[in-house]
């Protein structure tokens, strides 16, 4: 499988999309469906697993953060958890995924509160040790996981983040 | 199925030592229940805890952040964690992240009380 180069759209797609609840108990299923594709596109087993842990915390921070102002987080405790079931299936976390050649890419939209998902992570691991492991690892990982990373955020409409990962050669993986 | 599971065991002549097997994975949805039983064997009276993680199959930022935090809490008592026997997946996560160098990793229980930093 030969490599696309970075900022090339993959070819020859394969284009699949999830709808999920956003609920915690959905990134298990959710890191083996991402997994397997991986695997059968023709990635490491390194990569496979930088590939489902950065796909897990950006739906993690979807479930954390994105509908938070309507009731719906993990975060929250339960007495203000919304209860609505009219408001708990307008939150949704899609997972798309289109694989081409020597290329996966992947695409965590919610259209939650906006603005939640930028980078707002820690730089280092030195930063991170400073607070004392609070927040802000989920997007280091993301972007020390996968090569390359957008985000798209309206406030009020939610947020799309697009990773992108090429199958490489040892020594990219190794420089990182 | 179960998705994680804690089973504390006591440590013979150790009363401040609890030694823990982490079954699972440790991700956002299990990660409340793992800290919340990580708390009950601090409030035990624990400051040296062994977690044997050879059983562990994934963490997430949520699990490595929990054991920051237990890391963070017990050596402030002068205390350790020490992290035993991870999976070959679990080892390779926190070298690539460089968690290697803060938390104190150990193959063999022997090594509990003497093994520094790696």
């Amino acid at each position: 499988m030969s490599t696309t180069p970075p900022g090339s759209p993959p070819q020859e797609f394969i284009d699949l999309e999830l709808r999920c609840p956003v609920q915690t108990g959905v990134l298990n299923p959710l890191r083996t469906f991402i997994a397997t594709l991986a695997r059968q596109s023709g990635f490491s087993e390194e990569q496979v697993e930088q590939i489902e842990m950065a796909v897990d915390e950006a739906c993690a921070n979807v479930v954390r953060h994105a509908y938070k102002h309507l009731g719906v987080s993990c975060d929250l405790p339960a007495e203000e958890q919304s209860t609505d079931k009219k408001v708990r299936s307008s939150c949704l976390l899609r997972l798309r995924v289109e694989i081409g050649e020597g290329c996966l890419r992947v695409s965590i939209i919610d259209t939650g509160i906006g603005a939640h998902n930028k980078p707002k992570g820690v730089e280092s691991l030195q930063e991170y040790q400073e607070r004392e492991g609070r927040g802000g690892l989920g997007i280091y990982i993301i972007r020390k996981f996968m090569d390359e990373v957008e985000y798209e955020t309206t406030p009020e409409s939610g947020t799309m983040v697009t990773m992108t990962k090429f199958v490489t050669p040892a020594a990219k993986t190794a420089e990182k | 199925m179960k998705s994680y599971e804690l089973v504390v065991h006591p440590v013979e002549n150790e009363a401040d030592t609890r030694k823990a097997d982490v079954i699972g994975c440790l991700d956002s949805h299990t990660v409340v229940g793992f800290e919340r039983e990580l708390q009950s064997v601090v409030d035990s009276g624990a400051n040296v805890v062994i977690l044997n993680l050879e059983s562990l199959s994934y963490i997430s930022s949520a699990g490595i952040s929990a054991l920051m935090g237990l890391t963070h809490r017990l050596r402030k008592s002068e205390g350790e964690l020490y992290l035993l026997r991870p999976t070959e997946k679990v080892r390779r996560v926190f070298r690539t992240l460089g968690f290697t160098t803060i938390f104190r990793i150990v193959d063999e229980e022997a090594e509990v009380g003497s093994t520094p930093r790696s």
